[in-house]
């Protein structure tokens, strides 16, 4: 379970994250949606440890920067974060020993399930930004996290990625992970979430439960075009 | 189209005022460089030589051709920017005008080169006797070489995109051409003084002046061309200013016609250059770069394994490793080699042209080569361990993510970067001994204090991102090596005490080292929680 609890992070004099508070339970896929600058990456960011902030974020119950919230929390950047000179197979490999996984196996699963077991021998630098994502997407997986957060996994990968990705989601979803995705894509996430929170100037400014067959609820498309443009779609 | 450009250049500029008043000190600081070596009226004792003078600029004019050159060749067409290829590639201009629009990075960087060169004109005026005018005449020379030698480049570049085989061709015709002048100089040289020992007698300044001066030097493409006009100039003969203007005017028309005859085809190249650009940058905004990128892009995966590494000691194994896939051995970083030779080079330059009157050892020994070595060496290391593998591992989430303690996930790094620090201050070492004539256990203990020095500058560079992340990446990147200048400086005071003091140069080197790990142990214990207190970007 991933709890946020009353996160500001400001930088300099601009307020990037005011005062947020939100769950992930376990087995569910919340999505922070919201335009450009909402405030999306910095709240990933924060989770995942990378910022200082004020507030707390906890996994599991600890406190983010606990060894063992670290170890049960996986993070897919925004850009990928590839070494130039590891090949894809090298690069998980490195992965599976920092965080000490015993199994070797899980190596060839992901690389077989991600289509990259014909780029194993390629080096960082020569993959496509879609090739990366799917190694970092590997990376972040290796140590069988109970959390994920994804900050915007869609960006360069191709439709059959994209499908391929959904799918995982909802077999993260199936093993009682909680998964948190940041994007500003609507149209690419469909009906696979469980709540979405929408970001405005830092703020959640409205979170919306994914109940289908209720007819008073407004779309995701209405409510988010409502917040971030004040008019209705 | 060119107001257009001027109109963007502008705007820029408007939008980056420190960045104009950087330029502007700059200017003034090159000013007053180029006056400095006419400052003494000859009261500095250095007589001036023609022949020296006209040799050495030739020479430089000869280097900076080939320099430009090889850079034309291979980044011709990495000069364009998503926006050049949206705006001027699919705008209503023919190819060949588009190519100039890549000639701004690289004349960015002759200008740095140049500025670089003004701030050694006290050195170029010991080593080769320069005044204020050889250095005006050497910047207006310096013009045509670069623009010429440029264009010629990017043509070939250009014609050749898609063709390596080709683009090899052309570089090994101008490194035949290169060879070919270096046999004829000698070849002449050796028949005007009879033989290797005579030539060798003259010494690094008469050899200068000589095949500096001789008709093949005079003939060299572009740059001897340029430096027959002032060589026309200063010793008042027409003849040579009339051939070098008309050589000079001759290869202009013919870069002309070359442009406007021959059809390009190169946008797909651009295109390709002009994503890497893109995707580089937005990387960097993320707080993603590489400092060695350049150095990355010619490693290939070979034979070497990854299979070592438990936890946080996986980054030290990984570390040593990528050394190995780039070098073939763990303790060798090429970036580091590379400014090793630059090093050698300049040493083997200044050692044998600079000398400190009144400041040499007792027993004739010169201190120049030390002090130029020491302080090539010295600013070189800062480059490479003060944006070292563990600088550069805070670009990347997984040395904050990875469940280990910040400081051991630090010391990981850090050690991983002791073997390459060691062989390259034994590199040094040599260095020392060969061209600056040291003894073993100088050379030594010199070594030592380069250790020292290397992991200070990499503790320095971890303390200022600690502190002075929010300056931003620019400004972070200049404080953390001036910050690192100014510490090691401090190290001169038990240096030159404890020489002065003991006579030795061994001892003064280790008093340095020692105070150096003293400070090394302050800013570690400042560093080690580096990982915890960092942000990421």
């Amino acid at each position: 379970m991933l709890s946020v609890n009353g996160v500001t992070k400001k930088y300099k004099n601009f307020l990037a994250n005011d005062n947020l508070s939100f769950t992930i339970d376990n087995g569910e896929i919340g999505i922070l949606l919201g335009p450009n600058g909402a405030g999306k990456s910095t709240i990933i960011k924060s989770i995942a440890g990378l910022l200082k902030y004020s507030g707390t974020i906890e996994i599991n119950g600890l406190d983010n920067h606990d060894m063992e919230a670290k170890r049960q929390l996986g993070y897919i950047p925004e850009i990928p974060a590839l070494y130039d000179t590891l090949t894809v197979e090298e690069h998980l490999e490195f992965i599976r020993r920092a965080y000490k996984v015993e199994d070797i196996s899980v190596k060839e699963k992901l690389l077989e399930r991600f289509e990259l077991s014909d780029k194993r021998k390629k080096m960082g630098k020569e993959l496509s930004k879609g090739m990366q994502q799917k190694v970092s997407i590997c990376c972040a997986l290796i140590h069988n996290p109970s959390v994920i957060i994804f900050d915007e996994p869609m960006v360069g990968l191709d439709p059959h990625a994209i499908k391929e990705l959904k799918q995982v989601f909802q077999e993260l979803k199936a093993e009682g992970k909680s998964v948190l995705i940041s994007t500003h894509m609507i149209d690419t996430i469909e009906d696979y979430w469980d709540v979405a929170h929408i970001m405005m100037n830092g703020k959640i400014a409205a979170t919306k439960h994914n109940r289908p067959g209720n007819p008073e609820d407004k779309s995701l498309d209405e409510l988010f075009f409502e917040i971030t443009e004040g008019t209705k779609a | 189209m060119l107001s257009a450009t001027f109109y963007r250049l502008r705007k820029a500029a408007a939008k980056k005022p420190w960045m104009v008043i950087l330029v502007l000190l700059a200017l003034a600081f090159s000013c007053l460089m180029i006056a400095v070596p006419s400052m003494s009226g000859g009261a500095d004792g250095i007589e001036r030589d023609m022949s020296l003078v006209l040799g050495g600029i030739n020479i430089l004019f000869i280097v900076m051709f080939n320099f430009i050159f090889f850079t034309g060749l291979k980044n011709g067409l990495v000069g364009f920017s998503n926006a050049d290829v949206n705006f001027h590639l699919a705008g209503p201009f023919t190819q060949r005008f588009n190519l100039f629009i890549a000639a701004g990075g690289v004349f960015k960087l002759c200008i740095i080169l140049l500025w670089v060169l003004c701030c050694q004109s006290s050195v170029l005026h010991m080593s080769i006797g320069v005044n204020s005018f050889d250095i005006i005449a050497l910047l207006l020379g310096s013009v045509p070489v670069f623009a010429f030698g440029y264009f010629i480049a990017a043509f070939f570049s250009a014609c050749f995109w898609d063709n390596e085989a080709a683009i090899k061709k052309v570089q090994m015709t101008l490194i035949g051409l290169d060879v070919i002048y270096v046999v004829l100089n000698l070849k002449g040289l050796l028949d005007t003084y009879g033989s290797f020992s005579d030539l060798r007698a003259l010494g690094l300044r008469g050899i200068i002046a000589n095949a500096g001066t001789t008709t093949w030097s005079n003939l060299f493409p572009v740059a001897g061309w340029t430096n027959l006009i002032y060589s026309g100039i200063l010793l008042k003969d027409n003849m040579y200013i009339i051939a070098g203007i008309l050589l000079t005017v001759l290869t202009a028309a013919a870069i002309i016609i070359l442009y406007s005859r021959v059809d390009l085809n190169y946008y797909e190249a651009a295109i390709e250059n002009a994503q890497k650009v893109a995707d580089l940058q937005e990387a960097k905004k993320a707080g993603i770069d590489s400092d060695t990128a350049k150095v990355n892009r010619k490693i290939k995966v070979g034979k070497e394994t990854f299979n070592k590494g438990w936890g946080a000691t996986a980054f030290t194994q990984r570390h040593l490793f990528e050394n190995q896939r780039a070098s073939k051995l763990f303790f060798v970083n090429p970036l580091a080699i590379t400014y090793r030779l630059i090093t050698a080079a300049y040493m083997f330059i200044m050692g044998k042209a600079v000398t400190f009157e009144g400041m040499d050892f007792a027993g004739g020994r010169s201190i120049g080569p030390i002090i130029s070595g020491v302080t090539m060496m010295v600013i070189l290391n800062a480059i490479v361990y003060g944006g070292g593998k563990t600088v550069l591992e805070f670009n990347k989430p997984y040395i904050f993510m990875v469940p280990e303690k910040g400081s051991k996930k630090l010391f990981c790094c850090l050690m991983a970067e002791l073997p390459e620090m060691i062989f390259d201050s034994l590199l040094c070492t040599l260095l020392m001994v060969f061209f600056a004539d040291m003894t073993i256990t100088e050379g030594i203990a010199f070594g030592i204090m380069m250790v020292v020095f290397d992991m200070l500058f990499e503790l320095i560079a971890l303390v200022a991102i600690r502190i002075f992340r929010q300056l931003g990446r620019v400004l972070l990147v200049i404080t953390r090596y001036f910050a690192g200048y100014i510490i090691i400086m401090t190290t001169l005071a038990p240096m030159i005490i404890t020489t002065a003091l003991t006579g030795s140069l061994a001892a003064g080197f280790l008093a340095a080292a020692g105070y150096g790990i003293v400070l090394a142990l302050i800013f570690l214990a400042i560093a080690r929680n580096t990982v915890d207190k960092v942000e990421l970007a």
